[in-house]
C-alpha cells in the first residue's frame, strides 16, 4: 500500500442499479502510467465496455475523475473530467469542467468517482468523507440546476458543497445536454449530462474534509510563485487581457484574425462584431469577476442586466462561445441576448457550443428554404431574429415540439433525418460541432478539430500556440518555424498538432485550466514537471510526460478503432473545403485537401499509427506498454497487419 | 510592543478562487485541506458573492477573555496565539468570537487561528501574486485602515475632477 | 534563430538575454521589429500591421510577445499610449532604444533581409 502524494489512493464506485457503493485502492500503476483525470478514465473506459454497448444503457460508466495537482496549491488546478461513452459520436467521451467540485473530491478522499449501472427512480450521490449515500432525488428530477443545487444545500445543511448535477436538458436526454457544477461551470460535451440522464442520476453533491497530503509543501509553494511570475513576465499581453476580460475578449480578438464563426461558420468575420465586443460586455454588465478554485486569473465575469426586456438574468462565466453561437453565427447582433442565453443553457444544463451550432444549423436550413416553417412550429429563424433564441433553447432543453425533438438530436442525426442537403449545414466531426475559430485560417487548429478523438473539438489540442509563439520559439520547442505560419498548411503542422496534443493531455491529466499556459513555452514544458514532482515526490521528466500522453492518446484511439472509427472519419466538414472565405484577412482562404492527406499521413506516422487506416500499431502498442489492446484490436480484426 | 498589523479584506474584489485558504493549511500542516486553514472563503456563486473569513486581530479580543485555562496570550506584536498543548477544546474563544474567525481542528480537537504567519503572511503573499492590482488582501497597520479606503475614495474624486479640467477651463 | 554567441552585440546585452531566457530565441522576428520601429515609433498592433506577410508573421500576438521580449532585454522602451482597436482600447508606443539599434545591427549581419 503506497503513501500516497497529490492522489488520494482511492476509487469510489457506486453501482446505481444494485445502489451499492465500494471503494478500491488506487493502483499504482495507473498513476505512474497514466498520471490522473482523463488519463484515469480513458484507461478504465477502455477496459472495462465492450464494444458496440449503448451509450444509454446501464452498462455504459459515467466516470469522475481528477489528478494528482487538483486541489493543490498548484496555479489554476481546479479542474476534473468526466468520462463515458458518448451518445453523439458513438465513440470515446468527454469533458472537462472548473470551479469548486475536483478539489472537494479530492479532499473527501477520491481520485476517481466510477458511476454504473441505471438507478430505477431519480437519485443523487451524497459524499462526505468516508460516507457515501445514494439518496432519493425525485423531489428534484424536472428542477434546474441552480435551484437543483440550492435544494441539495438545504438537504444537507451545509453551503459550502459542492454540487455536479444536470437540468431538464440532462434528464430529457438530449444530446447537447452538459453537467453543471457551481451554477455555471459545465462539463459540456459529448453529450455526458445525457448519459447521467440516462442513469436517472440527478446530481453528484461532495463534502471533503480530509485533504490532501503533498510531498513537499514548501517545494509546491515554490512552484507557485516560480510559474505564476513567469506567466506575468513571459506572456505579459494574455495575462493583463485575459485577466481583465475574460474569454469574451476572443470576440474582437478573432474579429481580427478574420476566423470568428460567423451565419454558421460561412464567414470568418461579423459585420456586427463590435456589438458583442468587450467594450459593449464592460463595464456596463459585470459587476465583478470571479474565479475557479486556485485561479490566478480570475478570468469569469458575474454579469447582471439591470434594465430592458432581458432584465434580471444574470450569471456568471458567460464565454465567448455564447457570444458567437448567439450572436455572430445566428446572425444576432445583442449582447443582452446572448447573457441571457448563455444564463439560461447554464440553467437547463445545455453545452452552449453544441446546442448553438445546432441552433446555427436550423437557422441555415431555414433560410434556404431545406426547414420550413412547419418543421420550426411556426418560429422564424430568418438570420438575426434574436426573438425565437431563448425559445429555441427551452424547446431543446424539453424536446418541446417538432423543432425541439429535432434540435435534442443534434445537428448530425436531426440533418440525417431531414435529409434534403440539411448534411451539408451540419458543421460535426464524428458528430460533434467544434466550437472557437474557422479552420480556413488557421491551419493547426482546424487539423486538430479532426484528428481529435472525442470528435470536433478544440481542446485536445487548445493550440493557441500556433499564432502565440514567436516563430522562433516554434522552431525551438516543436521543430519547425514555418508551423507558426497560420495559413500555411505545411506538413509541420502536424508535428505542431502532435506536440500540443501532448501538452494538453499532461495538462488533463494533472489536472490544470489550459488557460494557464498559452504563449509562454516553458509553461509547457516546464511548468508540468516542477508541478508534478512538487506535488507527488515522484521523479517525472519531460519524456516521462510526453510517453504517458503518447499512451493516453493512443489508448483514446484504440477505444474509437473498437467501435469503428478510422481514417475516414479525421475529416473536416465539407464546407471548409469547398467555400473559400470572401471576406475579412482569411479572404479567399480555404482547406487545401491535397494537403490535407499529407497532414494525416505525417499525424498518423508521428503516433505510429498505420497511415491507411489510422490505426494504432502493434508495434506502437506494444512500446507504450499496451500489449493487450493489440491483442484484444487483432482478435477484433482491427489491427493494421505488419507492413500496412 | 512591536508594530501591530492585520490583515485587510476588499470584499467587493474576492473572486472566490481559495488561494489564501489553500497555502494557509499548507502553510501550517504541509497538506491541503480547507478544514485546517484559518482563513476561509465562502462562495455564493450565483449572487456573484465571496466572503474571506479570517481573524480581524482585535485590540480586545473577546477571545482571549474567553479562553478558561489560559491557553491564550499576546505575543510581542499584539497577535492572539493558541497553545495548542494548552487547549481543552472548550471551544469558547470560538463561540465569543464575533466574526466567526475561530475554528476547530478536526484532527488535533483544538481551537486555530490566524496567527499572521509570525508577520509574513502567506495568504496576502499568495493573493497579491496572482492578482497585484485587485489588492483583495492587504497586510496593513490598523492606523492605515481609513488611509488605504481614503486614498481609494480620493483616486476617483480625482479622476471625475480632472476630466471637468478636460471638459472645460474652472478658472473664471 | 541565433543563440547569444553568434551575436555581434555587448556582453552586457548578451547576459541580459541568458537572463531572459531567451538564448537562441531572437530571430528574424525581432529584426523585423526593430527595423520597423527604427523607421518610426509604432504600437504593437502597427508593427504587426508593417511587418505581417514577411517571415512567417501572420498574426498580432506572435509581434505582441517578440516585443514584450525586445523590452525585457531593453531594446525598446514604452513612450506613451495610443488609442487602436485590439481588446485593450488603448496601446502602449514602442520606441527602439540604442541596445535595440545594435541588436538589429547584429542581427542582419546574421540573417540579411527577411522576406
Amino acid at each position: 500500500m503506497p503513501e500516497w502524494y497529490g492522489w488520494a489512493g482511492t476509487i469510489l464506485r457506486v453501482n446505481l442499479t444494485d445502489k451499492t457503493v465500494k471503494k478500491e485502492p488506487l493502483p499504482e500503476y495507473l498513476a505512474t502510467q497514466f498520471i490522473g483525470g482523463r488519463g484515469f478514465n480513458s484507461k478504465i473506459l477502455f477496459d472495462h465496455l465492450r464494444p458496440g454497448v449503448d451509450p444509454f444503457s446501464p452498462e455504459n460508466l459515467l466516470i469522475f475523475g481528477a489528478g494528482p495537482c487538483t486541489g493543490t496549491l498548484i496555479p489554476c488546478s481546479g479542474r476534473f473530467t468526466i468520462s463515458t461513452k458518448s451518445p453523439v459520436t458513438g465513440g470515446l467521451g468527454d469533458a472537462n469542467s472548473g470551479g469548486h467540485f475536483g478539489p472537494q473530491m479530492k479532499w473527501a478522499g477520491y481520485d476517481m468517482i466510477r458511476v454504473e449501472g441505471k438507478a430505477e427512480k431519480p437519485v443523487y450521490v451524497w459524499i462526505e468523507d468516508d460516507n457515501v449515500e445514494i439518496r432519493d432525488a425525485e423531489h428534484l428530477w424536472g428542477l434546474d440546476t441552480w435551484i437543483t443545487t440550492n435544494e441539495i444545500i438545504k438537504d444537507v445543511g451545509d453551503p459550502s458543497i459542492s454540487v455536479a448535477c444536470i437540468g431538464p436538458a440532462g434528464e430529457n436526454m438530449v444530446a447537447s445536454a452538459a453537467i453543471i457544477n457551481e451554477y455555471a461551470r459545465a462539463a459540456a460535451k459529448c453529450g455526458v449530462g445525457a448519459v447521467m440522464g440516462s442513469k436517472k442520476l440527478k446530481a453528484v453533491a461532495v463534502r471533503g474534509t480530509k485533504g490532501i497530503r503533498v510531498a513537499d509543501p514548501k517545494g509546491v509553494v515554490d512552484v507557485y510563485f516560480k510559474y505564476v511570475r513567469i506567466l506575468k513576465e513571459e506572456d505579459e499581453w494574455w495575462y493583463n487581457n485575459f485577466s481583465k476580460y475574460g474569454t469574451p475578449m476572443f470576440v474582437d480578438q478573432y474579429q481580427g484574425l478574420g476566423a470568428l464563426p460567423t451565419y454558421n461558420w460561412s464567414e470568418g468575420v461579423f459585420e456586427k462584431a463590435d456589438e458583442l465586443g468587450v467594450e459593449k460586455l464592460y463595464p456596463k454588465y459585470v459587476k465583478k469577476k470571479r474565479s475557479c478554485f486556485a485561479c490566478v486569473l480570475h478570468c469569469s465575469p458575474f454579469i447582471l442586466i439591470e434594465e430592458g426586456p432581458y432584465a434580471g438574468f444574470t450569471g456568471e462565466g458567460v464565454e465567448y462561445e455564447a457570444f458567437t453561437g448567439f450572436g455572430s453565427k445566428i446572425g444576432c447582433a445583442n449582447i443582452e441576448l446572448v447573457l441571457a442565453a448563455g444564463t439560461m443553457c447554464d440553467r437547463y444544463g445545455i453545452d452552449y457550443i453544441s446546442c448553438a451550432e445546432v441552433i446555427a444549423w436550423a437557422f441555415e436550413c431555414y433560410n434556404r428554404g431545406i426547414l420550413t416553417k412547419e418543421d420550426t412550429d411556426g418560429l422564424d429563424l430568418t438570420w438575426g431574429n434574436e426573438d425565437v433564441v431563448l425559445e429555441l433553447i427551452r424547446r431543446l432543453a424539453y424536446r418541446e415540439g417538432k423543432i425541439g425533438e429535432l434540435l435534442a438530436l443534434g445537428s448530425r442525426k436531426a440533418a440525417q433525418k431531414i435529409g434534403k442537403g440539411a448534411e451539408y449545414y451540419s458543421m460535426t466531426i464524428k458528430g460533434q460541432q467544434p466550437g472557437s475559430m474557422d479552420p480556413r485560417v488557421l491551419a493547426a487548429w482546424g487539423f486538430s478539430y479532426a484528428v481529435g478523438n472525442r470528435g470536433g473539438d478544440h481542446l485536445r489540442t487548445h493550440l493557441v500556440c500556433e499564432y502565440m509563439f514567436t516563430p522562433e520559439e516554434m522552431e525551438k520547442y516543436v521543430g519547425t518555424a514555418a508551423a507558426s505560419d497560420r495559413f500555411g498548411w505545411h506538413v509541420a503542422k502536424a508535428d505542431l498538432v502532435v506536440w500540443s496534443e501532448n501538452m494538453r493531455t499532461i495538462s488533463n491529466c494533472m489536472e490544470h485550466c489550459t488557460y494557464f499556459n498559452r504563449g509562454a513555452p516553458r509553461l509547457y514544458v516546464e511548468f508540468p514537471v516542477d508541478a508534478l514532482r512538487a506535488v507527488t515526490g515522484l521523479d517525472w521528466t519531460y519524456e516521462k510526460l510526453v510517453e504517458c500522453a503518447h499512451r493516453i492518446i493512443t489508448l483514446e484511439r484504440a477505444f474509437n478503432v473498437r467501435e469503428g472509427f478510422s481514417r475516414k472519419d479525421d475529416y473536416l466538414p465539407e464546407r471548409f473545403y469547398k467555400e473559400p472565405l470572401t471576406k475579412g484577412p482569411g479572404r479567399g482562404k480555404v482547406v487545401p485537401r491535397d494537403h490535407w492527406e499529407k497532414l494525416l499521413d505525417r499525424y498518423y506516422t508521428l503516433r505510429g499509427w498505420d497511415t491507411k487506416t489510422g490505426w494504432p500499431t502493434r508495434e506502437t502498442l506494444e512500446k507504450l506498454g499496451l500489449k493487450y489492446v493489440a491483442d484484444q484490436l487483432e482478435e477484433l480484426g482491427k489491427l493494421p497487419g505488419k507492413g500496412a | 510592543m512591536g508594530e501591530r498589523y492585520f490583515i485587510m479584506v476588499d470584499y467587493q474584489r474576492c473572486t472566490g478562487c481559495k488561494l489564501c485558504e489553500t497555502v494557509c493549511s499548507l502553510t501550517k500542516t504541509g497538506t491541503v485541506n480547507p478544514a485546517k486553514s484559518r482563513i476561509r472563503v465562502i462562495v455564493k456563486p450565483h449572487i456573484g458573492v465571496d466572503v474571506p473569513i479570517l481573524c480581524y486581530h482585535c485590540e480586545d479580543p473577546p477571545c482571549l477573555n474567553a479562553c478558561p485555562v489560559g491557553a491564550m496570550h499576546r505575543d510581542e506584536r499584539g497577535v492572539v496565539i493558541i497553545d495548542e498543548e494548552k487547549c481543552i477544546g472548550c471551544k469558547a474563544c470560538i463561540m465569543q468570537c464575533p466574526f466567526g474567525a475561530i475554528f476547530f481542528d478536526p484532527d488535533k480537537r483544538v481551537a486555530i487561528k490566524c496567527d499572521l504567519c509570525g508577520g509574513d503572511p502567506a495568504c496576502v503573499k499568495v493573493c497579491n501574486e496572482a492578482f497585484p492590482k485587485d489588492k483583495v488582501l492587504t497586510y496593513v497597520k490598523p492606523k492605515d485602515v481609513a488611509k488605504w479606503k481614503m486614498l481609494m475614495r480620493v483616486k476617483q474624486i480625482e479622476e471625475s475632477i480632472l476630466k471637468t479640467y478636460r471638459a472645460e477651463p474652472l478658472v473664471r | 534563430m541565433a543563440s547569444v554567441e553568434e551575436l555581434r552585440v555587448p556582453e552586457e546585452l548578451k547576459k541580459a538575454i541568458i537572463r531572459e531566457h531567451l538564448d537562441g530565441l531572437i530571430g528574424r522576428t525581432h529584426l523585423l521589429i526593430l527595423e520597423s520601429l527604427e523607421k518610426g515609433d509604432k504600437t504593437r498592433l502597427e508593427v504587426f500591421n508593417d511587418i505581417k506577410g514577411r517571415w512567417y508573421i501572420t498574426a498580432p500576438t506572435q509581434v505582441i510577445r517578440a516585443t514584450d521580449q525586445l523590452k525585457r532585454i531593453n531594446c525598446i522602451e514604452e513612450v506613451g499610449k495610443k488609442r487602436v482597436k485590439f481588446v485593450e482600447a488603448e496601446e502602449a508606443v514602442c520606441r527602439i532604444t540604442d541596445k535595440g539599434r545594435i541588436l538589429l545591427r547584429a542581427l542582419k549581419e546574421i540573417y540579411g533581409e527577411v522576406t
